[in-house]
């Protein structure tokens, strides 16, 4: 014989169901050492795209061979890209054997990040004055990028 | 002199119209990272392309009748249902990638928040596959779209190692720092971009609307043998700027404007601007396409008038599911979602649901009730067999690798 369903019963299943959705969705996410560091290197790479972007955008400015507002929109997107990614690893958990490589990680990310929005800033000003500045900024950004990255070691897929 | 103007007018739009926001952006991360190792996957998607469109075209051509019609006949409702409603999620999922590529091209000269320019660009949509004559939505924005050969222009002006190039294209040689598994994913994605459904409803309801017989199969072929390899080479030559412009400093491709910067490099502002045009036409046109495809195969599931030859109060479901559609396309983009993203899941997806097009196409086409003395041939059937495995496959292969690789990060 089949037994109805007790809507009460039913009811306190979903809620605790969603709670409990709720909460593991609100808690900071616990990768391994391995996943972790998959992600830094993930995010130093991505972040370095964004400044590799930048720096051929400026040298390409220099040249003339770029639309002020087409520069504008790549700036901004290399920017915000860099921002979204630098959040996103930020909010990743570290185990505490990698404290120390996260502070590294979160504070080059952290700085390209600084780096790409001057370089948005002169880009939306036509400050043409400013751009050899930025671009050793940006190489020398790009070099921290990549020697945090080499710490880390490739990833493991 | 009129069939042979037809003829090449119908092979440049076919070029001009190969190329859409999925291939853009597709070829371009494609090439930064993996050159042209995986042309393959477009030369492959291609034949298939040509494969289908041809059969679809010649379905239309000798039956008068467009392909869902025949469909849903042929398949029975049920199995046209799923058809219809596989085939019409992913063309919805591209219409909206393609509105969002619309504004992105049109940000990238305007320089104001996609937001504001999705409305305006889904109402010119709308207003375009309401009003506009069909000539001038398959013609005008085709030949636009040639705008594109800048690429292969800036190919060539870039002057890059053609000997090393083909090399990596006939060994399919992967770069050293990429995973097997993310090569795979794209060589899916770069078929799903090349393959996608629309084209084929595209391509057979507007050769209704043409009123083609099978005396215009000819030209049908022509147009499908010449233009849609032409538009894969287009393609490839995106994914070659992309190699020897961004490949060499690790710039992994995420937007649009990125994808313009090589021309920049190779030709200056004059052939950024080219290729700003031929972004706007090209991801316009195949919007207008998307657009008209969706109406396309809900009206003619349910045997509704269709079609821009009769007035819009003589097709009001096909002229009502446009506008419902471009509504929700441009609901989506609104709540801020990556264009690029949406992109990327259409063309991923789009590889999900080909067999579902596919085969019905080939079941009709060999239907000799339809097709009489054109019913496929051995050929024909080989090749169409072939590459229904190949898409089965590629289907198949096509979300599990989505999840491995995170959409081939």
């Amino acid at each position: 014989m089949r037994t109805r369903a007790n809507p009460a019963r039913l009811a306190a299943t979903l809620c605790a169901l969603a709670l409990t959705g709720a909460a593991v969705g609100c808690a900071p996410q616990s990768p391994d050492h391995s996943s972790w560091r998959d992600q830094a290197y993930e995010s130093l790479d991505q972040v370095s795209s964004s400044c590799a972007t930048a720096t051929l955008l400026l040298e390409q400015m220099q040249r003339h061979r770029i639309f002020g507002k087409y520069a504008q929109i790549v700036a901004l997107n290399a920017e915000t890209n860099a921002g979204k990614v630098t959040s996103k690893f930020g909010a990743e958990q570290p185990v505490p054997s990698d404290s120390a490589t996260y502070q590294h990680v979160t504070t080059a990310l952290s700085d390209a990040g600084d780096v790409l929005s001057q370089v948005r800033i002169a880009v939306v000003r036509r400050d043409a004055a400013a751009y050899s500045q930025l671009l050793r900024q940006l190489s020398r950004t790009s070099d921290e990028l990549s020697k945090v990255e080499q710490q880390i070691g490739g990833r493991t897929g | 002199m009129k069939k042979y103007l037809g003829v090449a007018l119908g092979v440049l739009t076919a070029i001009g119209g190969f190329v859409d926001i999925g291939d853009l952006v597709t070829n371009a991360q494609v090439g930064a990272r993996f050159g042209v190792s995986l042309a393959w996957a477009t030369g492959v998607g291609v034949i298939g392309i040509c494969v289908f469109a041809e059969m679809s075209g010649r379905v239309a051509a000798v039956s008068g009748r467009p392909t869902f019609d025949l469909v849903r006949e042929r398949v029975g409702p049920r199995l046209g249902m799923l058809n219809l409603v596989s085939s019409m999620l992913i063309t919805l999922l591209t219409f909206a990638a393609e509105i969002g590529g619309v504004s992105l091209a049109i940000q990238l000269v305007v320089s104001v928040h996609e937001l504001l320019i999705v409305p305006v660009v889904a109402l010119c949509v709308w207003l375009v596959l309401w009003r506009a004559k069909f000539s001038i939505i398959e013609n005008l924005f085709g030949l636009l779209g040639l705008a594109l050969l800048v690429f292969a222009v800036a190919a060539w002006h870039l002057g890059p190692d053609w000997g090393a190039l083909t090399h990596q294209a006939t060994h399919a040689a992967k770069p050293h720092d990429e995973f097997w598994s993310t090569y795979a994913y794209y060589a899916v994605a770069l078929f799903g971009a090349a393959m996608t459904p629309y084209e084929v409803f595209f391509f057979s309801s507007g050769g209704v609307e043409e009123g083609w017989t099978p005396d215009d199969i000819g030209v049908m072929r022509a147009n499908v043998l010449i233009g849609f390899p032409l538009g894969g080479m287009l393609s490839i030559a995106i994914s070659v700027t992309a190699w020897v412009v961004l490949g060499p400093l690790n710039i992994g491709v995420d937007s649009l404007g990125q994808v313009g910067l090589p021309v920049a490099v190779a030709l200056g502002k004059i052939g950024l601007a080219i290729a700003l045009l031929g972004f706007v036409a090209a991801t316009f046109g195949a919007a207008c396409e998307t657009g008209l495809s969706v109406g396309y195969s809900v009206a003619q599931y349910f045997g509704a008038q269709w079609g821009k030859y009769v007035r819009p109060n003589e097709a009001v479901v096909f002229h009502v599911v446009i506008l419902l559609a471009t509504i929700a396309a441009a609901a989506v983009l609104m709540t801020d979602v990556d264009p690029v993203l949406i992109t990327e899941m259409s063309v991923v997806f789009s590889a999900v649901a080909l067999p579902l097009t596919y085969l019905p196409i080939l079941v009709v086409a060999n239907d000799p009730d339809y097709m009489g003395e054109h019913v496929n041939g051995r050929f024909a059937n080989v090749l169409g067999t072939v590459f229904l495995v190949a898409v089965v496959a590629a289907a198949v292969a096509a979300i599990p690798l989505m999840i491995w690789t995170r959409m081939g990060q």
